[in-house]
């Protein structure tokens, strides 16, 4: 007959096991030593008691709950809301700032290109240069904050599920793909925001 | 509508019991009707065993107490998807089991792992009981608790729920997700587990 199982070993020591598993058990010294040892730490574990707290700390938990409730103005989960409620303020949010990143990445390669084609090279790297100044301080830029503000209020999972994960690798092509004065900007843009997370 | 009266008795610490025999899924009920004491009263309920599996999993009084209030907060904020399936309480001890899990893993642990720390919050000792063995009784609980922070998540939450609560294995599969053969063969291995920490 085979040794016993790990829930055979369980229900031994819990004085469940079945009576032809407990005939097995009592013939086989190696499963015994191990009902013997399970069967102590069983004991072991079943001495250690949680401390008692004060009769205090009963009278006032609840009470803690009940203000922490209130502090926090929770808006509970199971307050009816409108169709619109739901579908406007979350769930938009990540879907919103997908569509807001491809639409300023898209215009502005679009812009860059449009100036500097057909353009004398001295002319396209003054143009290039102005429209990196004009990025240079994303903090004046209202469709920046409300990009930003929008991106940092959305937790991690939400941007996960509205497909904000950025393919292995897209980060690279896209950056080989900038000219010179992108890449200014995007270093210009990068500095910015590491000195801002940094207060 | 619910219009009973809402008055209370105190059994003892931690435990005051409705007059009115309430069940809980009429509490739940009369919550989501938006009377706030109703979930005072879940609280008063289940307050002592969310404390106790809380400091299970911390070790200390302020990290249980911290736990405790935080189960009880996501509770609330959840309660509209307690659909009823299982008791209130085997719903409580899931989000307990949820938080401690995350919380305490993220902490030191150096209060439950240190022996003379949980040693001197031993208060069980009888009063005939002399010095000598209380202390030994204590430090032998404060290693047993320590060994016990020391197993894998599931194996500590399979041992918690069935030596301090006496969970059936099928409720803690439940609690936890998984079979009651997973269950048992998790608590298999936490009471080998623990042996081998105290030996």
């Amino acid at each position: 007959m085979s040794h016993l199982s790990p829930a055979e070993f369980v229900d031994a020591a819990e004085g469940a096991l079945v009576p032809a598993r407990a005939a097995h058990l009592e013939s086989c010294a190696s499963c015994r030593q191990q009902a013997t040892r399970v069967s102590g730490a069983l004991t072991d574990a079943r001495r250690v008691d949680v401390p008692e707290p004060s009769p205090l700390f009963w009278t006032h938990f609840s009470a803690r709950v009940r203000e922490q409730v209130e502090r926090e103005r929770i808006a509970p989960a199971w307050r009816a809301q409108s169709w619109r409620e739901r579908v406007t303020v979350r769930r938009l949010v990540p879907v919103a700032s997908v569509l807001a990143l491809v639409c300023a990445v898209i215009v502005s390669g679009l812009m860059t290109r449009e100036r500097t084609a057909g353009v004398p090279p001295e002319a396209a790297s003054i143009a290039a240069a102005v429209s990196a100044d004009s990025t240079a301080a994303p903090d004046e830029s209202e469709a920046w904050d409300v990009l930003t503000s929008a991106a940092a209020e959305t937790p991690i999972e939400d941007a996960h599920a509205a497909g904000m994960g950025v393919p292995a690798g897209a980060i690279d092509r896209a950056v080989q793909r900038m000219s010179p004065e992108e890449l200014d900007a995007l270093g210009r843009l990068l500095q910015t925001e590491m000195r801002r997370s940094g207060d | 509508m619910l219009t009973r009266t809402w008055t209370w008795t105190a059994k003892e610490p931690g435990c005051k019991v409705a007059v009115t025999n309430e069940t809980d899924a009429e509490l739940v009920q009369a919550c989501l009707a938006g009377r706030r004491e109703a979930f005072d009263a879940l609280v008063e309920r289940h307050q002592r065993h969310v404390y106790q599996l809380c400091y299970r999993f911390a070790g200390n009084h302020e990290d249980a107490n911290d736990l405790a209030q935080d189960v009880f907060i996501r509770a609330f904020r959840g309660l509209r998807t307690f659909k009823g399936q299982a008791s209130l309480g085997t719903w409580l001890y899931r989000i307990g089991v949820n938080v401690c899990l995350n919380r305490v893993a993220t902490k030191s642990r150096v209060e439950a792992l240190d022996p003379l720390m949980a040693a001197s919050d031993e208060r069980t000792a009888s009063q005939e009981e002399s010095a000598a063995e209380a202390l030994l009784r204590g430090e032998r609980a404060a290693q047993v608790r320590a060994a016990i922070a020391k197993l894998p998540k599931k194996q500590r939450a399979t041992l918690v729920l069935r030596v301090y609560h006496d969970l059936p294995h099928d409720q803690i599969a439940g609690i936890l997700g998984s079979s009651v053969g997973a269950v048992k063969a998790n608590f298999f291995h936490a009471l080998n587990n623990l042996k081998k920490l105290l030996t």
